[in-house]
């Protein structure tokens, strides 16, 4: 089958699939069950340096406390994290224990404090402090060493800022909310600025720009495509300043002594955190920032895509780096086999098939209780033509929880309608007792 | 008899009690304690296993390292808020067990946590709760990395997840 033919066909069987989608929901007697809350906002969060998972995660329930699940036009709003590592602190734990736990017999061995010292204390902290005078010395030699090696830290990735195409599964998720049709805003804190600019770029030449906003928090950069805040006494990014060039101060707040407690009760020392003092309900700062995000998420603007893939309950989306045309293959659990030449499935649709460069090709499941079928997806991928060398990236996502899985693989020869790379066994399991569905990757 | 001599074994239970471990610890015992002991009896610092092992004790083999199960038992009275501290107490758990080596079993952990904090939000954001689900999920996950290896552990945990990207969980996550 030509190329023009196939995208036409692609184009022709995704209207036919919407417009008999609408059809079926008038003609349906009873509401069927559908799984998927249909949200047109992406809101992605760039986690800071030194973030924990944990740490990562809460930030995401306080930006879903603050800004709520809908906009005030009722559009729909999704958290997703774009999770970063920070580097070069791997003997953080020894050197935790040889500053800190070794100096006073009270501490030995206590190393739950470990994830409260860095930002200056906190009440267990506190109540040891009571019976040692030592104490806030020991904390702030171990303070200026580990201010010291995340400044050393950001110097470097900000030397060496880190690429999307480094990223592949950040840069995925990007071409799926695209092909999707979401409207994207991004908010990144400290060292994930550096990896959101990256993204932000990536996406920008792909969508209009009414439908990409970014929000600098404490940016450990001074590229900013966006509003951007910054507190006078943030101590990273002064100690930066002191090596590079870094973005203008925007607000005053108290000094350590005088410092509410933030989201987490925490005041931190060093004057960087998200939730100590960039979200501090009690700081103005705290209040900018909400309202800047508050600004850039109303200013967003729905895209004009050439091509808007639906949200399923799992969908597959493939890419690859460059020219050729590479296909998507899903064996569905009834043994449909979905691909450019039988895009419907039992569960099932391809409604984004490319045939020229890059992807993305985009399979979704349905949402609805009547059409998912429960049992093992196949997902697979072949070279149909000109993709040798190709690297081809295959992302699992889930309604309910984001990424499930991303994988990559160098194709071969052509392989014609053959998947030549079975990627994912995707697992949907249903509840005999509640009808609820999960999702898991193998 | 000597009166002395008749109050002695009461005495010496009275003693073998105040050593156990398994007796209501952290029961506040002292309004301005003076001692890392009366701080840890008082609840106002936790009162933590530090085994060289991993995983540590979990006698009711229920998920939960013993000092973490009584952690929560100790600073949790509602059943929402110790099932949704039950929870957040596994996910953490399982990062100790889980083979960092296997991209699969690191983002199921994950997926974990990630509904796990949902779910304290979801309680414990309730007005009147009387705790800030941050500081709930952060205290959680501080006592559960309370030793070298488990700390270091949970960092190579992060490590493994740089590049990874996830989801707020749509719908109820509590258990």
């Amino acid at each position: 089958m030509s190329k023009p033919t196939r995208t036409f066909l692609s184009f022709a069987i995704s209207l036919f699939i919407i417009t008999s989608t609408s059809l079926n929901a008038f003609a349906q007697p009873y509401e069927a069950r559908n799984f998927c809350r249909d949200s047109g906002i992406i809101f992605a969060f760039f986690n800071g340096v030194q973030t924990t998972i944990g740490e990562a995660n809460r930030a995401l329930n306080e930006f879903r406390r603050i800004h709520g699940n809908e906009r005030a036009d009722g559009e729909n709003i999704r958290y997703e994290v774009m999770y970063n590592y920070t580097d070069g602190l791997d003997d953080f734990v020894e050197t935790f224990e040889q500053r800190v736990l070794e100096q006073e017999q009270i501490l030995a061995g206590r190393y739950e404090l470990a994830l409260e010292i860095i930002n200056g204390g906190g009440k267990w902290w506190q109540r040891l402090a009571e019976l040692a005078t030592t104490l806030p010395e020991t904390r702030d030699d171990f303070i200026n060493w580990y201010q010291a090696k995340i400044v050393q830290s950001l110097t470097s990735l900000a030397g060496n800022p880190p690429t999307i195409t480094n990223y592949s599964e950040h840069q995925s998720r990007v071409d799926t909310w695209i092909v999707e049709g979401k409207q994207i805003l991004m908010v990144a804190h400290s060292q994930g600025n550096l990896f959101a600019n990256s993204a932000y770029g990536y996406a920008s030449d792909k969508i209009d720009n009414e439908a990409l906003n970014l929000v600098h928090i404490a940016p450990a950069s001074p590229t900013t495509n966006g509003p951007h805040r910054l507190a006078d006494k943030d101590l990273v990014i002064n100690a930066l300043r002191a090596s590079g060039s870094v973005v203008g101060i925007t607000d005053i707040i108290p000094g350590y002594l005088n410092r509410p407690g933030g989201l987490n009760g925490q005041t931190d020392i060093l004057g960087h955190g998200l939730l100590e003092i960039y979200l501090n309900p009690a700081l103005g700062l705290g209040a900018a920032v909400v309202q800047n995000i508050e600004t850039e998420l109303a200013n967003l603007q729905p895209p004009e895509t050439e091509f808007e893939a639906e949200t399923g309950f799992f969908t597959a989306t493939l890419t690859w780096n460059g020219a050729g045309d590479v296909d998507l293959h899903v064996y569905e659990p009834s043994g449909s086999h979905v691909f450019y030449q039988a895009m419907t499935g039992t569960s099932g649709y391809l409604d984004v098939d490319n045939t020229v460069a890059n992807g993305p090709e985009h399979y979704f499941a349905a949402c609805e209780a009547e059409k998912l079928q429960a049992g093992t997806y196949q997902v697979g991928i072949a070279n149909y033509d000109r993709a040798d060398g190709r690297t081809a990236s295959l992302q699992i996502a889930s309604f309910r929880d984001g990424v499930l899985g991303t994988r990559s693989v160098t194709l071969g020869p052509p392989t014609g309608d053959n998947p030549s790379h079975i990627m994912f066994d995707v697992e949907v399991i249903e509840d005999s007792e509640t009808g609820e569905f999960e999702v898991i990757v193998q | 008899m000597n009166k002395g001599l008749f109050f002695l074994p009461l005495v010496l239970a009275l003693v073998a009690c105040s050593n156990d471990e398994s007796s209501d610890a952290d029961t506040p015992t002292d309004d301005n304690p003076t001692t890392v002991q009366e701080l840890e009896n008082s609840g106002a610092i936790p009162k933590l296993a530090r085994g060289s092992d991993l995983e540590g004790a979990d006698v009711d083999n229920n998920g939960i390292r013993d000092d973490v199960d009584d952690y929560i038992s100790n600073h949790f009275s509602e059943s929402s808020h110790i099932s949704a501290a039950n929870q957040a107490a596994r996910a953490n758990q399982a990062v100790l067990n889980t083979d960092l080596l296997s991209p699969t079993a690191v983002r199921q952990t994950n997926q974990k946590i990630s509904r796990a904090t949902a779910c304290i939000y979801e309680v414990f954001e309730v007005p009147g709760s009387g705790s800030e689900p941050a500081e709930v999920s952060r205290d959680l996950e501080a006592i559960t990395f309370n030793t070298a290896s488990r700390l270091k552990k949970y960092m190579e945990f992060n490590k493994a997840l740089d590049g990874a990207s996830w989801s707020l969980p749509e719908g109820s996550s509590c258990e």
